[in-house]
């Protein structure tokens, strides 16, 4: 196996914030310092952190009072936190298929599943990508619909200059333990709407959603070592990608200049599954292969729509109606044939390391093209 | 707060989901409500009224109904959903677990997973906070 560097990073500056902290403080000012810290970095008007990455989609979703009868539309190619979000409320999910070279929500796609019965997309940037939030803008102005940009992997990301966190109605963040800012637990809720805003502090308020001092303590911590961190992620997936530029094996995503900074949460490559059929060969072998030299590619999502929870008797209870589950080709070749993972802190590796990934990539391109 | 200790959490577990302080606080609270021959089963939540919408949730599913044994708790900085029934105590931690069963991490397969879960999960903090609690009632 490679060594790659342990995450998350901590070190006697985290510890200091949080022996600062005090969990049973009603004035909560590590949340403040915290949210203030985040407003500067983002310069997102309105920043609340709440409890989890999970809880903020709920928040966002019932202060905009979505419920039984409206419709949301999210891609099938995400966390099952986007979806269970949506039922949670009693709004009928509503998938619509992915883009080919993004792998996040396709705006052409969401338009068509749009309905009468439609009140909000949650469009999620799969990876830490942005994704089109030009059409995704217009598209939601044009038909009067709320926007909510799933952020929960792409914290820091900026998309023409401006930070994701001032896009659509509100951008949800998470802080779990494997996300680029952290506190193990934690999520966060940015809007530029006040009246908004206040209605979900007051819900944050009413329903213990807040997110404790000792994690917003953490997370002022993280949030000072995070541009770093991104550039780091940045250059890496650079050099991994022009590395592996004529790689037979494996293709980089479409490069798109509206995409300012990329938090790069993880770095995606597409199998080449034309060529790798001509020797035989499948991304299960490919991944099989690579983790033997010990290079930890992950398969990723399987579509949310083949889910055995999704497709349960107690999820149609939730929502009192069926949900459309039919196959959408664009994520079923992401998911079973060609998607391909590395997680984030691979990308904080030495110049060494990544020289060692493309090396694996080189072995294994001879042994299938021998 | 004492500083061995913090260091302690964080180098063990703060980071985790589930992680192992968690699993500590939930066994200590389990003895303290067992009785001889009659165990109790517990899952922790980041606060009371998350332990309130895990039951919710569970009725608006039909997994329990108004007469099931099972009941929210509220330590201040956290909270519990109390059970004696293990049928009940796996849908309930699977509701706060994104729907991971009990006893198996984020990898599991998917296919095993049949309940759509959210996330009441407490932190590592909390649970660590309660045990101190427990260990001191």
């Amino acid at each position: 196996m490679l060594s790659f560097p342990k995450w998350p990073i901590a070190d006697e500056s985290d510890l200091q914030l949080v022996r600062e902290a005090d969990i049973r403080d009603r004035s909560r000012p590590m949340s403040k310092r915290f949210a203030d810290a985040f407003r500067d970095f983002t310069k997102a008007p309105y920043v609340l952190p709440v409890a989890n990455g999970t809880v903020s989609l709920e928040l966002i979703l019932t202060a905009l009072s979505v419920g039984p009868g409206d419709e949301v539309i999210l891609p099938p190619y995400t966390f099952i936190a986007t979806f269970s979000s949506i039922v949670y409320t009693g709004a009928t999910p509503v998938f619509a298929d992915i883009e080919p070279d993004t792998y996040n929500l396709s705006p052409e796609e969401t338009e068509k599943r749009i309905t009468s019965k439609t009140k909000a997309i949650v469009a999620v940037a799969v990876a830490g990508r942005p994704f089109d939030l030009d059409a995704f803008e217009k598209l939601a102005k044009d038909k009067g619909l709320f926007l909510i940009v799933d952020a929960a992997q792409a914290v820091g990301s900026t998309w023409n200059g401006r930070d994701i966190a001032t896009y659509g109605t509100c951008a949800s963040f998470s802080c779990q333990n494997t996300k680029n800012l952290t506190c193990g637990e934690g999520g966060i809720i940015t809007t530029s709407d006040e009246n908004l805003y206040q209605k979900l502090c007051s819900m944050v308020a009413k329903k213990e959603h807040r997110l404790n001092e000792i994690s917003c303590a953490l997370l002022i911590s993280q949030l000072a070592r995070l541009p770093q961190q991104m550039a780091k992620r940045a250059q890496s997936a650079r050099y991994l990608n022009e590395g592996l530029s004529s790689c037979r094996l494996v293709q980089p995503m479409k490069q798109d200049p509206r995409i300012t900074l990329d938090a790069f949460h993880l770095f995606v490559l597409r199998t080449q599954m034309e060529e790798l059929d001509k020797v035989g060969r499948t991304r299960k072998d490919l991944i099989r292969d690579a983790r033997e030299l010990g290079l930890p590619l992950l398969a990723g999502y399987e579509p949310l729509y083949r889910l055995p929870s999704v497709q349960s008797a107690t999820t149609r209870k939730l929502i009192q109606t069926d949900i459309d589950l039919s196959p959408l080709p664009v994520c079923e070749r992401a998911s079973y044939e060609e998607g391909l993972w590395l997680e984030q802190f691979t990308l904080l590796s030495e110049k060494e390391t990544l020289d060692q990934i493309l090396q694996i990539f080189e072995t294994l391109e001879r042994r299938y093209f021998a | 707060m004492n500083e061995e200790r913090l260091e302690s959490i964080l180098t063990s577990g703060v980071w985790g989901t589930c992680g192992p302080i968690e699993k500590l606080a939930t066994k200590k609270l389990c003895d303290k409500l067992s009785e001889p021959g009659r165990p109790v089963f517990t899952v922790l939540t980041y606060s009371y009224s998350a332990a309130e919408e895990i039951l919710s949730i569970a009725k608006r599913m039909g997994l329990i109904s108004e007469d099931d044994p099972a009941y929210p708790m509220d330590f201040g900085f956290a909270g519990a959903v109390v059970t004696p029934s293990v049928s009940l105590y796996e849908f309930f931690y699977q509701i706060h677990h994104c729907g991971h069963r009990p006893g198996i991490g984020a990898t599991v397969d998917l296919s095993e997973e049949t309940i759509v879960g959210g996330d009441m999960r407490i932190t590592e903090w909390q649970a660590g906070e309660l045990l101190e609690s427990l260990e001191q009632l």
